[in-house]
């Protein structure tokens, strides 16, 4: 076992100019500061405060959405309180709006704010933000002041299709299909206005991508090959091509869609002779991939911290690096596996058959994941917790995924709970168990403090139990024939309903429990070390928080992102987080 | 030139295998093994030595790509000329092949020459290209799906036909004369027949013919065209509108 | 490959332009590498461009196979000799956007800056054709989109399907005209203060990859819109 100093970067020699947090003296300068900065770490941070404030709203509509289905008529409580509420402050028309339409609205309202503005942009944009060039040992990114713009892009794009929420919001679906987006809801502003924010938010998320991109091919540390990179940063890499090809046909998309709903241009419209499923093939030429825009970076995240929490070499770093690119390209020839009861035959079962393919790369990703974890020296801290939370939540939203892309079964399952459930175990299941386990690794990284562990293991639970609870009666409801998106069903599904909402409430607990430690944290946490886990990849060589130029010295690359086996992380002080017995051994 | 890609490949020196003199030195000098940045001198950094296209090159490009355009024109004009002279009609796919094609040499000359593509780093070629499958992929597919609607089953071939009727009844009128009136005119018929009618009203029935004989009249009346056939003619379809065929085309 | 020295420049004396100084970013290891990156991450923003015009050319795909009819009238109704004119503008807009970028590599301010003021006047000139022969007499006699349209003498039902895919492809295409306008007139302001030269001209020559992809999409359209018929 070689023990090899290798960290040019280690911080205890001088020369470093504070962490990027340091005030820089009022709250003025600090404010100037930060809304101008060009640093891609305090750019993650405002980022993750922005997500963070969507993920909200759109939990508030969610959990509005769950209040509703308590009663398989109506909730006049909630819904026709909220009517009334509008009403009375005049953003709501008077009449032709029933409690109906306001769950319409609310349901469309969870759906765009969560997919556009929370899940697409979340991982890359705030962690991968964050430490992107960190792991890679850079500076910065290759395009610093892009990236400042795609932060206020971005914002800006919310804040539009947020205004369409203020003024009464829409009630398409986010999936703005035709022609509920050309013909319901007789103003056209609020539709126009979300469709712009969407392309908006477009520039922000291509912005994002490319500027990826370009770091990952030419800022990477000296000696930092393509098989030296964290899995991570391969993740964050097939993400961001996507993000840069699949983005901009939802541009011409929205932008289409808009000149239908103001001029009825026609192409999507059967009455001057478009066609409303050309419509769906562009959205989801766009939306599919978009899928992997969520997922990539959640796979990039629990190989970092399923290493680090196993203290164990990844199992088969190449075969998960090039499952990354391997879901990227596949993602590109799936799309239409979401119009399979609206398209002819022949294309459905060529889609159908591609669609299997994205079982491969996605099953040796989960495989190599549980291989790590074998005779590993498994540390059962949250990070761990929120890891195998999502092998398990992320493997049963993928194989309920098998049933959607076979044919037959599809037309019985579409558009009913069943799907509702399918991608909330991926995306929620998935995605934010992902990014909880990645906030949870780096928070001590990105803000210099430790969390209460006992309470954060509490929020697990209650997130991972809500959950479950709230979904997985789901998928029994949607086989019985529950259709999504309606706000009145049998009285039959009623029972199911309830048990879904009350999930609802106890995730709405986890969270609350998480904000809670978070907040405590950066008030009275315990000051972390530089590598409180005792990380190998580079961004526990940095300070934390880092400082403002990352490195005081251009880290040097001289070992694999995951050499556990053979390497102690130099500045690693086991006093710190006692391991288990043994921690380096097979 | 910095070329990048041995960057990838460049083998990284071992520190296990070092003795405690060799790793000093090779701590002291950290850029020493990335030879390509660091050892190569002070030249290279600066874009002297970026490709300089010369001017005779670029003219010769300029007027390839006019030599073209001319010629793209001239084929488009001569099947009319064909079709007009000795009534032979080049199939629809031959004038598209022909124009694509063109089209396509131009686009790679702009790209390889204007754009530099032939010197530059051929990360930037494997962008277009995967660009290019990306495009091809998005359109074949999609005109797939749109094409091949009646594939399987006939009865489900009736309830599905690609397209729309171009009906177009119910459309509130946008045109300025609509938009001042109080109530919203709605347009009862296909907008075609709407735009004639109104303008039949507004001129009368003879006025009305007289104009549209000064539009196509002078145009012989062509058989009518078939997914197959090019109708290749100055003018336009000659009695399309009245007759009985599906607006979906080729059904 | 031929390599010119920039050997065009007499000594000077003086104060030194803005493009003999420019440093790189500080989070560069070499301007080289500042370069590649700026001109790779040009080219990942043009992937994106194509991909934005491919929606356009699905539409025009799928509806001409749809109504081929409609769209051998709609082609006849454009004049291809204006046309043909607008390709010849902007292909030698695009050989002077080389051209400008040919010699500031060696050098040669003066030249480069009448390079991109021709530029300039072509993608002018392009539009004038744009708006005053083409879109204005087709609008006002009522080949309009959707359902604006207002031609009495069309001759098949599909007709407003075709004119929407027209002034949605051109009108797209035209706003990327005029936003390289706007770049190509801050080029030759800062070529005018000194910017560019042999050892700084990644802004030019990423402005002329913006500029030729212009020319590409162009270079399919004509024939799209106003030859296949």
């Amino acid at each position: 076992m070689s023990t090899i100093d290798t960290h040019a970067g280690h911080s205890s020699h001088g020369g470093h100019h504070g962490s990027y947090l340091t005030s820089k003296g009022s709250l003025w300068a600090d404010v100037a500061n930060w809304a101008t900065t060009v640093d891609h770490k305090k750019i993650g941070v405002m980022y993750l405060v922005a997500l963070l404030t969507l993920f909200f709203f759109g939990g508030v509509m969610a959990l509005a959405v769950r209040v509703e289905l308590l009663e398989p008529t109506r909730t006049v409580e909630v819904a026709g309180e909220m009517v009334t509420t509008g009403q009375r402050l005049g953003v709501l028309a008077p009449d032709g709006v029933s409690p109906n339409n306001i769950y319409n609205r609310a349901m469309t309202l969870h759906g765009a704010i969560m997919t556009f503005m929370f899940i697409v942009p979340g991982i890359p944009a705030s962690l991968g933000n964050f430490f992107l060039p960190l792991m890679i040992g850079a500076k910065d990114v290759a395009f610093p002041r892009l990236n400042l713009a795609s932060w206020y892009v971005y914002v800006f794009g919310s804040l539009f299709a947020l205004a369409s929420a203020i003024v009464g919001g829409i009630d398409t679906g986010w999936t703005l299909y035709t022609p509920y987006s050309t013909m319901t809801d007789a103003d056209h502003w609020r539709v126009v206005a979300m469709t712009t924010g969407v392309f908006i938010m477009g520039f922000a998320s291509i912005m994002t991508g490319l500027n990826f991109v370009v770091t990952v091919h030419k800022l990477r540390a000296p000696g930092m090959g393509w098989f030296d990179m964290p899995l991570f940063v391969w993740a964050i890499y097939a993400t961001a091509i996507i993000q840069v090809l699949a983005t901009p046909v939802v541009g011409i998309t929205v932008l289409m869609l808009i000149f239908e709903r103001l001029f009825n241009f026609g192409l999507f419209d059967p009455r001057i002779g478009g066609d409303p499923v050309l419509f769906q093939h562009f959205f989801w030429f766009y939306s599919h991939p978009v899928v992997y825009i969520m997922i990539l970076p959640a796979f990039g995240i629990i190989s970092e911290t399923i290493t680090c929490h196993a203290r164990k070499k990844i199992f088969g770093y190449k075969a998960v690096a090039f499952a990354s690119l391997g879901i990227a390209a596949v993602s590109f020839l799936v799309w239409a596996h979401h119009m399979f009861t609206s398209q002819g035959e022949l294309t459905a079962a060529i889609f159908s058959f591609l669609t299997f393919l994205v079982a491969v790369p996605t099953a040796i990703k989960v495989f190599n994941w549980i291989s790590t974890l074998y005779k590993g020296s498994i540390v059962f801290n949250t990070t761990m917790h929120y890891t195998l939370g999502f092998l398990f939540l992320f493997t049963i939203g993928g194989l309920t995924g098998l049933p959607l892309a076979t044919l037959s079964t599809d037309m019985h399952l579409h558009d009913s709970y069943y799907v509702v459930a399918h991608f909330h175990y991926v995306m929620f299941g998935g995605t934010v168990i992902a990014m909880l386990a990645g906030m949870h690794h780096w928070w001590p990284k990105m803000f210099g403090k430790m969390y209460n562990e006992p309470a954060a293991k509490l929020g697990f639970w209650l997130v991972f139990l809500g959950f479950n609870l709230t979904f997985f009666i789901q998928f029994i409801m949607g086989a019985h024939g529950m259709p999504r998106r309606y706000a009145s069903y049998p009285d039959e599904f009623q029972t199911m309903h309830i048990i879904s909402t009350f999930g609802s409430w106890m995730l709405l607990a986890g969270f609350l429990v998480h904000l809670f430690t978070f907040i405590h944290s950066l008030i009275q946490g315990k000051p972390a070390t530089a590598n409180p886990w005792g990380g190998m990849t580079l961004e526990w060589l940095a300070e934390s928080p880092p400082d403002e130029h990352n490195f005081a010295k251009e880290p040097i690359v001289k070992h694999g992102p995951y050499d556990y086996d053979t390497v102690v992380p130099p500045n690693y002080d086991p006093a710190d987080y006692p391991l288990p017995e043994k921690p380096y051994t097979h | 030139m910095s070329d990048h890609k041995h960057e990838h490949d460049a083998k990284r020196p071992d520190p296990a295998t070092m003795t405690e003199a060799e790793y000093r030195d090779y701590m002291a000098d950290p850029h020493a093994f990335h030879p390509e940045h660091h050892g190569a001198g002070e030249h290279a950094h600066d874009g002297e030595g970026h490709h300089v296209t010369s001017l005779f090159q670029l003219r010769a490009v300029l007027g390839i790509l006019i030599f073209f355009t001319v010629l793209t024109v001239a084929s488009s004009r001569a099947e009319i000329w064909v079709a007009d002279t000795f009534d032979l009609y080049i199939p629809t796919l031959v004038n598209v092949l022909i124009a694509m094609s063109i089209a396509t040499i131009k686009a790679v000359f702009v790209v390889a020459i204007f754009m530099h593509l032939k010197w530059d780093n051929r990360l930037n070629l494997l962008v277009l290209l995967f660009t290019l499958m990306g495009v091809g992929l998005f359109i074949g597919l999609t005109a797939m799906d749109l094409g091949n609607r009646k594939e399987f089953y006939d009865w489900k071939g009736d309830q599905i036909v690609a397209g729309g009727t171009g009906g177009s009844a119910g459309f509130v009128a946008l045109t300025r004369s609509a938009r001042g009136k109080d109530e919203p005119e709605v347009i009862p018929t296909s907008l075609v027949e709407h735009a004639r009618n109104r303008a039949i009203q507004k001129y009368g029935e003879a006025v009305f013919a007289e104009k549209l004989a000064q539009k196509h009249g002078h145009h012989d009346p062509m058989p009518a065209r078939t997914p197959n056939r090019s109708r290749a003619t100055e003018g336009l379809t000659a009695d399309l509108f009245d007759t009985t065929v599906p607006a979906g085309g080729d059904h | 490959m031929s390599t010119i020295q920039p050997t065009r420049g007499e000594i000077r004396t003086g104060p030194m332009l803005p493009h003999e100084t420019v440093q790189k970013g500080h989070h560069w290891r070499t301007r080289d590498d500042e370069f590649d990156a700026g001109k790779l991450g040009m080219w990942l923003f043009l992937a994106t461009e194509l991909l934005l015009f491919s929606g356009l050319f699905c539409g025009y795909a799928v509806m001409r196979l749809l109504y081929p009819e409609a769209f051998a009238n709609g082609s006849h109704y454009l004049d291809w000799r204006w046309g043909g004119l607008n390709t010849l503008v902007l292909l030698v807009s695009s050989y002077t956007m080389a051209a400008a970028i040919r010699h500031t590599q060696v050098g040669d301010r003066a030249r480069a800056q009448m390079a991109l003021i021709v530029t300039w006047l072509c993608a002018l000139a392009f539009l004038l054709v744009k708006l005053f022969l083409e879109y204005i007499p087709k609008w006002s006699e009522g080949k309009r989109p959707g359902v604006l349209f207002d031609y009495p003498y069309a001759q098949h039902e599909m007709e407003p399907m075709w004119w929407s895919l027209y002034y949605a492809s051109t009108g797209i295409h035209a706003s990327h005209v005029i936003i390289g306008m706007g770049l190509i007139g801050w080029l030759i302001y800062r070529n005018a203060k000194g910017w560019y030269g042999p050892k700084n001209y990644l802004a030019m020559e990423n402005i002329g990859l913006y500029w030729h992809i212009v020319d590409l999409i162009w270079i399919f359209l004509f024939p799209l819109l106003y030859l296949i018929h």
